[in-house]
Parts: structure tokens; C-alpha cells; sequence
């Protein structure tokens, strides 16, 4: 990751140290959340999953988007899905990036967007913290049995100005006209896609994709030229939440 | 939660149901996504009883297939915790219950 | 006559003319830092009237919405200006978009710049 380290910038990982988790409120879930106090606060976190396996606070400016793209391509390849599932999923963070820089803050380069990966399934995002040693699909550490997770999910949030969630739509693909394509894009590539108001200021982007290998049973061989890295995966299981200090290429 | 939603009347198709109860994660899934598509009662007891597996995916296909088949998720949201799925369980069931005729 | 334009912004530009028709060759993503910069240079040559105009996208691994308006964009300004517009050389990624996007079959898409230049 030292390319995409180089690139990042002025782009840093969220670490507890600096940034403060989203409150999640009891009983009312992830959508009720709300940044604590201070400012760059926005990472996603839920009751369930936790926090997220990877958060990355970004700075609005449009250079740092083939960083995170490269991020996120580079993650969701490594846990398990396809060349083309990853870069499908690293196009909709894009669009959706796009559309925060572009309409949100109206292309002010120093706002802060939070992108959140949240893999599950297969032992993944159980909510149990360490995943090592709880039996059934636990994710063990270091050995060769690691699996990879059904779905990601990817959670984008942003302190701009709110929309009605309704009103974000694809438009009619008919007319031939340049710009309004990245919600249609993004609800193409994905699986879910879901737009809310998020508490006490700007937007939340949750998106869904599902790893087809999980689903259809057929994990990749040999023979596949695409195939994902299949080495042990090394465990963090020290319920930490974003790695802090970095980006480790 | 309860352990399975009861059937009501009439003969029951087992078919609708094969995968739930596997061990391999991914025939679940297929199950799961597979009773999106189907009409049955019994495939949706065994959605709704997905509601509440441990498996944050599962829970995931399970309301997006029962939302397929209803229109409704009851505000479900599967990576809230559990005491917050809980009441979103508790009205799918009691919706069961009230549909069953 | 062969012409580089580089940006502090990522995307390098290879204008060639030839023949009646220029090839303009940008190298790298074209997402949005980069499209801006080609959007200013495919207006540019627009304004110079070529009989036609081939963006060849051999070189461009990468290509977002931003990336596509400009050149929905560019083909309107051809129709207007009754410049052949022609795109060649796309790969995989930049093809997904273009059919997700539906406009695929709304360009003339061919392989390489020789096809382009009698498509």
C-alpha cells in the first residue's frame, strides 16, 4: 500500500486517538447515530459490527479520490471478491465521493468525508470483537481456514448540507446528456444502496455488496486469473477501531 | 426468540425450506435468497426466524428478501445489536401471526 | 505535429494531427481532478474545426461519470460542429461504464486508431 499511502496526502486514518467514534444511541441503531463532540467525528460505528475494519477520513479535494479508490479496490480484492466486484465497488465509492465534493460542499476542497468498510458474514462483523476461538464461523487468526466474507458493506458520511433522501435519484438514461449519472451508476454496481439524513448534520451513503463466490458456493481455484489472495490473513484482535498512525503499505 | 415460526394449515412443501438449516454458510444464503422469490408460508417463518441469526450477512438477505416479498422491513436493520432487532423481530412475528389466515 | 500537455493534476494529453484528423491520447484516470483538464483541451481542439476528431483511450485505465460528461459532451459539440468524433482503444473498466451508463452504443466505439480513422 506504499502507492497509496504516497497519495493520501493530507488524508489520514482515523485512529481513536484523533478521531472520535459516532456515538451509536442505544436502541435506535446506526441511523440514529450521531458524531461526538468535536470536529472530524463522523466515522461510522455500530452495535453490531462494531467498529469499522477500515475507516479513512478524507479531505473534499477531488486528488484524493484515486487514493481512496485504490483503498478500497485494494481491500475488498485481498477479502475476497473479484477484479471486477472490486473495482465495481471502488466506482460506486467514487461516484458517491463525486457526488459529496460536487453537491455537498459545492467543491469546498477542506471538508471532511468519512468512508467506513464493514465486511460480514462467514464470521465477519459478528460483533464479537476478537473473532478468534468462538467456534462456527469464527475467524481465526493466522490459519489457513480464514474465510472471506459474504458481503461488504461501505458506509459514506459527510457533514454537508441535507437532501431529502427521496429526492436522490438516477435520471432517465434516454436523454443523452452529459452529467447525473452517478447515482445510476452507484445502484447499478451495488446491491443496496440507501440515502439518510444523518444526525445532527449531513448525509449517510450505505452501500451493500455481495460476494457472488459466498453465495454460489464456488470459492475461487488455481485455474482462476483473477483470483484473490488466498495467503492466512494475519488477525488484529485487539478490538482497536482504525488503525491509528497510518497507512502500512 | 422463538426456536420456528408454526406453519398453518394445509400441507407444507419441505422443498421451500432445504438450506436453511445447513452448515455450509453459502447454502444457507442460497436458501435465503432463493425464498425471496417464493409465496409460501413456510420459507417465510424461516426468513423471519434469519432475523435473529448470528450472521450479520444472513440477517441482511433475510429482510431484503422479506422486504421483496412484503413491501415492509418493521425498521429492521440487521448490523443494529440485538436488543434493537428485537423489537423489529417481535412485529415481523406478530405480523406472521396475523397473516396466517 | 505532436503535442504533450501535463498538468499538475495527473492526466497527460497527446495531441497528434494527421491527415485532417486529430488523435487526442489522454494518459491516466480520468476521474474528476482529471476530466476538467480534458474537457479543456477537447474544447480546444474543437475550436480548431477538424474533419475528425479521435479520442483514443488506450491509455486510460480508469474512467468515472466526470470522465464520461466530458465526452457526452465532447460528441455534442462534434454534432454541432460537424466533426467526426470517434473513440477507440477502450479497456474493460472504462467499457463497463459506458454500458452501465448505456452509452455505448450512442459513440462510435472502435479498436484501435487505425479503425478510427476510417470508422
Amino acid at each position: 500500500m506504499g502507492r497509496v499511502g504516497k497519495q493520501l496526502g493530507q488524508a489520514r486514518m482515523a485512529s481513536k486517538g484523533s478521531v472520535k467514534q459516532a456515538e451509536v444511541v442505544p436502541g435506535k441503531g446506526l441511523a440514529a447515530a450521531g458524531p461526538a463532540v468535536g470536529e472530524g467525528s463522523g466515522a461510522s460505528s455500530d452495535a453490531a459490527s462494531g467498529p469499522a475494519e477500515i475507516c479513512l477520513e478524507v479531505r473534499s479535494n477531488p486528488l484524493y479520490l484515486s487514493a481512496a479508490r485504490e483503498l478500497v479496490a485494494a481491500a475488498t480484492r485481498r477479502l475476497g471478491f473479484l477484479e471486477e466486484a472490486s473495482s465495481q465497488i471502488a466506482l460506486a465509492v467514487d461516484e458517491a465521493l463525486c457526488n459529496v465534493i460536487r453537491h455537498g460542499y459545492d467543491r469546498d476542497p477542506h471538508r471532511p468525508i468519512w468512508i467506513s468498510l464493514f465486511p460480514e458474514g462467514n464470521g465477519w462483523g459478528n460483533g464479537l470483537g476478537n473473532r478468534s476461538g468462538n467456534g462456527g464461523d469464527g475467524v481465526v487468526p493466522g490459519s489457513v481456514e480464514t474465510r472471506f466474507p459474504t458481503l461488504m458493506r461501505i458506509v459514506i458520511e459527510d457533514e454537508a448540507k441535507q437532501v431529502d433522501p427521496a429526492e436522490i435519484k438516477s435520471r432517465d438514461l434516454e436523454e443523452v446528456r452529459p452529467g447525473g449519472l452517478g447515482v445510476h451508476i452507484i445502484k447499478s454496481v451495488m446491491d443496496e444502496v440507501r440515502y439518510e439524513r444523518r444526525e445532527p448534520i449531513g448525509m449517510r451513503l450505505t452501500m451493500v455488496k455481495i460476494r457472488r463466490e459466498s453465495v454460489e458456493g464456488v470459492e475461487n481455484d488455481s485455474t482462476s486469473t483473477n483470483k484473490p489472495a488466498t495467503a492466512p490473513m494475519v488477525g488484529r484482535n485487539d478490538g482497536r477501531a482504525c488503525g491509528g498512525g497510518g497507512v502500512h503499505g | 426468540m422463538a426456536v420456528g415460526l408454526a406453519t398453518v394449515g394445509g400441507c407444507t412443501d419441505p422443498s421451500t425450506v432445504v438450506g436453511f438449516d445447513e452448515a455450509d454458510p453459502g447454502a444457507r444464503i442460497r436458501a435465503i435468497q432463493q425464498a425471496g422469490g417464493q409465496e409460501d408460508r413456510q420459507s417465510l417463518g424461516k426468513l423471519i426466524e434469519a432475523l435473529d441469526s448470528d450472521d450479520p450477512a444472513v440477517r441482511f438477505l433475510a429482510v431484503r428478501a422479506l422486504e421483496k416479498r412484503t413491501g415492509q422491513t418493521f425498521g429492521y436493520e440487521h448490523f443494529a445489536s440485538r436488543s434493537d432487532r428485537e423489537a423489529a423481530m417481535k412485529s415481523w412475528q406478530d405480523w406472521f401471526e396475523r397473516t396466517k389466515s | 505535429m505532436a503535442d504533450s500537455r501535463k498538468n499538475p493534476d495527473n492526466i497527460t494529453i497527446r495531441c497528434e494531427t494527421r491527415d485532417g484528423a486529430t488523435t487526442v491520447a489522454p494518459i491516466g484516470d480520468v476521474d474528476l481532478t482529471a476530466s476538467p483538464v480534458l474537457r479543456t483541451e477537447l474544447k480546444r481542439l474543437h475550436g480548431l474545426r477538424p474533419q475528425r476528431l479521435i479520442i483514443d483511450l488506450s491509455q486510460v485505465p480508469y474512467m468515472d461519470s466526470s470522465g464520461v460528461a466530458t465526452l457526452v459532451e465532447a460528441m455534442q459539440m462534434s454534432r454541432k460542429s460537424g466533426t467526426k468524433l470517434v473513440l477507440c482503444g477502450m479497456q474493460g473498466k472504462v467499457r463497463s461504464i459506458f454500458e452501465i451508463a448505456r452509452l455505448d452504443t450512442v459513440f462510435t466505439i472502435v479498436s484501435d486508431t487505425d479503425a478510427a480513422l476510417v470508422a
